[in-house]
């Protein structure tokens, strides 16, 4: 038996490659629209499409149920560098960004729905390129879904299983993988299409209401303003936020939503966490901005919810410059920064059932200390959880604030103060967008040099495919028999 | 049943109060030689002693073999909280401060061996009381050892029992706890004198050596000097230094060593893994001091070696001022604010056992990442690690470091800036003593508002009873049948 197949890995590229160049293609129209020049994205699907068959030839053979384990991680990993540097092409070739590094901290944060951005100025960068910009995220949202709850369950790693489909439910749809994608790409699409529609019914145009939609349900953040979402009515952040906190919910609750099985919704624990989380760091956020900047109720409670939801959810949108916020509310949205919405949705960071997990352990050691002899579980949406997934859960959790560490050291090293150090890699860890100090809602990441935006770059991919699943590849295991 | 055994909780109170009392009468004789006031110790002492047989009085008939858990976690942290209380009087009678609360701080600072001060200027105090801020430190150092090694284990906390004795020979152990109490006071009284022996052949006066020995040797870290240990010469550094390094070992090695059980020693993955990220982490700091500082191999030799260790082990001495050091060990040196030395000597904070086995547990993951279906077993110390305890070790860290971001936010919230606050909060909970911004080594704690000194005092007592003994008391659970 091979370690890995690289005939495999290669066909799986072309695949990719054939998908990012279609959707490539979807831009052309747009730049046709507002007729501006379709020729960065001509070259583009060109480039894709050639390098797309070059990588058939080697894996046009290849046997895809041969795949094992190690292919997959090779795969998942290649993959989203592959698009990530191809997908940069649009911005060089147009001008749009100063360097390569830059065109590709740009793509790179679309793909992981991050978010955050080195544009100075957006609102002068042609319409077909913002497409292009939220179009990342988008389909870096579909790609994160069917990864997380397809790709990554088949794997077997205990750390994942937990969350995704329920093992009963798994074991029924596994045979038919694709009509699974299918229905999660339908309640993605219907996302979509519904607040397009309610963004379209307020002041924004149809080519807005699209890209802040792919922005939202993809949990991006990248908006074609400036302000950001500031820039426009209390409607349309209303719209905004709500969607956002839509997309933080798990497609798992949806697809038994849409057939109607509604024990399973109650059974999930995560979800009534996260609402909890939410409610509590939402209201927290508004008594501050009442009693300590004096705000009237309905923009404190705006500002408050819409910042928290962002966040929370990974999503980065601003409606506000939270660093005018008082201290005490710029804490609490710093430590929101490592929260993360629901397994299963596009958005990033630990995630509400990594730390739902952790709280029950540490309450049932609790329970151990005063009463040794009880035996206790810890219980997961009504599953009791082994000790071993407690486990790989809370070494995930001091995995990722050890590698939180080291990103921030890097960047001190490279100059950066503390505070932006430590949120910029908490953000792009997440897949937030902005951070504080420098990199603030208002601003932007243009201003780091070269290491510290590429070190950026790969947190983004590191937290976006939790982390084990990039770091793996460069254990000395993965390369042994 | 009765939830407490309040009779006995106070008996226990009443024994620690008289070996405070005996403490402080070991005050009078220094007090004579130097020809000061005696008037504050005999006063404090009286004091003790009527509390003391007060508690003796309540608590009437009592059997002490009849503590239950609950009992055991409350008259530790008791204990510890009392001893403190009391023990802070000396100071506020002799004047030399004339509030209470800085006395207080003073006096848990020096018991749970933290070494965090709030004299400016230590040089102009009594020697008579340097010698009890010092004496508190010894006092501190022998409680925890007997503490964990001995009380601990019999409460069967899963956590402890592991790094302590082996249960094997605690077995044979658990009828004479005694006469093991006894050896390692011999062990602790050995290296005691060893140590001031080696300093009073140098240039130090006897008692310098003495308040320095138990300073070293209880991993504390309060001077005699203003300088700290930057006052004396080299040959005093390299004995502290040495002794430091020798504190930090767990006193099970040291019992195995007089028993002249070798191979014991050499299954201790912990002291391996301790004397490795002595040696790692003081090589760093020497070749940034070189390559940065510009130093001399000599001078970066003997200031970075010596900080790590003293920062290692929890200690707290300086011999330099490390903020003046090049930012990449700056740093360093904030990484190594979470480390400890080994499970059950003096030094406190997260401390080698629970590092290693989070990097097992790391490592694990990996393996079973690539292979599935593998069995994994963690092994310490060549014993495989059950489950639980390995949940519970891994809980206890994120606990410890969640407990440290919301205490830093605690503090922030009082007007300090990010790094004063976190790092004091970190330089409590790990029992260090000095820490970054306005509390470097060169500083002190005297600026803190009373609410900070109080809630710094309660966190090096959380952080010196292993953070679970003290945080058990405010969970509801334990108040309930």
């Amino acid at each position: 038996m091979k370690l890995i197949h690289p005939a495999i890995i290669s066909k799986f590229l072309s695949v990719i490659l054939l998908v990012e160049a279609i959707s490539v293609t979807a831009c052309i129209p747009v730049a046709l629209f507002y007729n501006e020049s379709i020729y960065p994205f001509i070259i583009t699907v060109l480039t894709e499409l050639a390098l797309s068959f070059i990588f058939y030839l080697p894996g046009r053979k290849a046997n895809l149920f041969l795949a094992n384990i190690r292919d997959y991680y090779l795969f998942v990993s290649l993959g989203w560098l592959i698009i990530s540097v191809t997908g940069s092409a649009p911005y060089i070739i147009s001008s749009s960004t100063e360097s390569l590094i830059d065109a590709m901290f740009e793509t790179t944060s679309g793909f992981t729905t991050t978010g955050a951005s080195i544009l100075t100025d957006v609102e002068t960068l042609p319409r077909s390129i913002l497409f292009w910009r939220s179009l990342t995220h988008w389909i870096g949202g579909f790609g994160i879904i069917a990864m997380v709850i397809i790709i990554f369950p088949t794997l077997r790693s205990s750390g994942y299983r937990m969350f995704s489909l329920e093992s009963s439910l798994k074991e029924k749809i596994q045979p038919k993988t694709s009509s699974t994608i299918l229905r999660l790409l339908f309640i993605y699409l219907g996302l979509t299409f519904a607040e397009v529609l309610l963004l379209w019914g307020g002041e924004m145009d149809l080519f807005e209401s699209l890209c802040h939609a792919f922005g939202t349900v993809a949990t991006g953040g990248f908006s074609t303003r400036n302000a950001g979402l500031a820039y426009y009515s209390a409607y349309s952040q209303y719209v905004v936020m709500i969607f956002m906190f839509l997309s933080g919910i798990s497609q798992v609750v949806y697809y038994y939503l849409v057939k109607l099985n509604f024990k399973k919704v109650k059974r999930n624990d995560e979800l009534f966490f996260y609402l909890a989380v939410i409610i509590i760091s939402g209201t927290i956020a508004t008594s501050i901005l009442i009693s300590f900047s004096g705000k009237t109720f309905e923009t404190a409670f705006r500002e408050g919810f819409f910042q928290a939801v962002s966040i929370i959810t990974c999503t980065g949108f601003a409606n506000a410059d939270y660093l005018l916020w008082p201290a005490p509310g710029m804490m609490l949205l710093f430590l929101l920064m490592f929260a993360g919405g629901c397994t299963g949705s596009t958005s990033g960071g630990i995630k509400m059932a990594r730390h739902l997990i952790v709280l029950k352990n540490i309450k049932n050691i609790f329970i151990k200390l005063t009463h040794p002899e009880s035996v206790t579980t810890v219980k997961f949406n009504g599953n009791s959880l082994t000790e071993k997934s407690s486990n790989s859960v809370m070494t995930f959790i001091l995995v990722y604030l050890f590698i939180f560490f080291l990103g921030t050291i890097i960047l001190v090293i490279n100059g950066s103060d503390l505070l932006t150090s430590a949120s910029s890699t908490a953000t792009c860890m997440a897949g937030i967008g902005p951070g504080m100090s420098t990199v603030g809602p208002m601003s932007n990441y243009e201003h780091l040099n070269a290491i510290s935006k590429i070190t950026l770059s790969i947190l983004m991919i590191l937290g976006r495919l939790e982390i084990f699943t990039f770091i793996v590849i460069f254990s000395r295991s993965f390369w042994k028999e | 049943m009765k939830l407490f055994n309040i009779p006995a909780i106070l008996r226990i109170q009443s024994n620690i109060l008289i070996i405070e009392t005996i403490l402080l009468l070991l005050c009078l004789p220094v007090g004579f030689i130097y020809r000061e006031p005696t008037m504050p110790f005999v006063l404090s002492a009286i004091i003790t002693i009527v509390i003391s047989a007060v508690l003796y009085i309540l608590s009437g008939h009592t059997d002490l073999r009849e503590l239950s858990h609950r009992d055991g976690y409350l008259s530790v942290s008791l204990s510890w909280i009392i001893f403190s209380l009391l023990g802070a009087f000396p100071f506020v009678f002799s004047g030399a401060t004339d509030n209470y609360i800085d006395a207080l701080f003073e006096t848990a600072s020096g018991v749970t061996t933290t070494g965090a001060s709030i004299f400016s200027n230590v040089e102009q105090l009594p020697k008579s009381i340097l010698f009890w801020r010092s004496l508190t430190h010894w006092i501190g150092g022998l409680g925890i050892i007997v503490l964990v090694i001995i009380i601990l284990p019999s409460f069967r906390i899963t956590n402890y029992s592991i790094f302590s004795m082996e249960s094997s020979l605690k077995e044979k152990f658990h009828p004479k706890t005694k006469s093991i109490g006894y050896r390692l006071l011999y062990i602790y009284l050995g290296l005691t004198i060893a140590e001031i022996i080696l300093l009073a052949a140098g240039e130090m006066d006897l008692f310098d050596s003495i308040c320095h020995t138990f300073g070293t040797v209880a991993t504390g870290g309060f001077s005699t000097r203003n300088a700290s240990i930057g006052a004396f010469s080299e040959y005093s550094q390299v004995v502290i230094m040495v002794f430091m390094l020798l504190a930090g070992i767990s006193f099970v090695v040291y019992y195995y060593l007089i028993k002249f059980n070798f191979k014991k020693v050499k299954n201790n993955e912990e002291l391996w893994f301790y004397l490795a990220v002595c040696m790692v982490a003081g090589a760093l700091a020497v070749s940034i001091l070189i390559a940065k500082g510009g130093f001399s191999f000599k001078s970066a030799l003997m200031e970075g070696l010596f900080q790590v260790i003293s920062i290692i082990t929890t200690t707290g001495y300086s011999t330099a001022d490390y903020l003046k050091w090049p930012l990449p060990g700056v740093v360093l040196i904030f990484l190594l604010f979470f480390t400890g030395a080994c499970t059950g000597s003096t030094t406190g904070n997260i401390k080698m056992a629970r590092h290693l086995l989070v990097l097992k547990n790391v490592r694990e993951i990996f393996k079973k990442l690539i292979h599935p279906h593998a069995v994994i077993q963690i092994k310490l110390n060549e014993r495989i690690l059950d489950w639980n305890v390995n949940v519970s070790i891994l809980s206890f860290v994120i606990l410890y470091l969640f407990t440290f971001l919301v205490s830093s936010i605690i503090v922030a919230l009082n007007g300090f800036d990010i790094l004063t606050s976190v790092s004091a909060v970190a330089s409590s909970m790990g029992n260090i003593g000095p820490g970054f911004g306005s509390i470097g080594p060169a500083f002190n704690y005297s600026h803190f508002p009373e609410f900070c000194k109080i809630f710094l005092s309660f966190l090096m007592i959380a952080g010196r009873l292993e953070l679970l003994t003290v945080l058990l008391i405010f969970v509801p659970e334990f108040w309930k049948k």
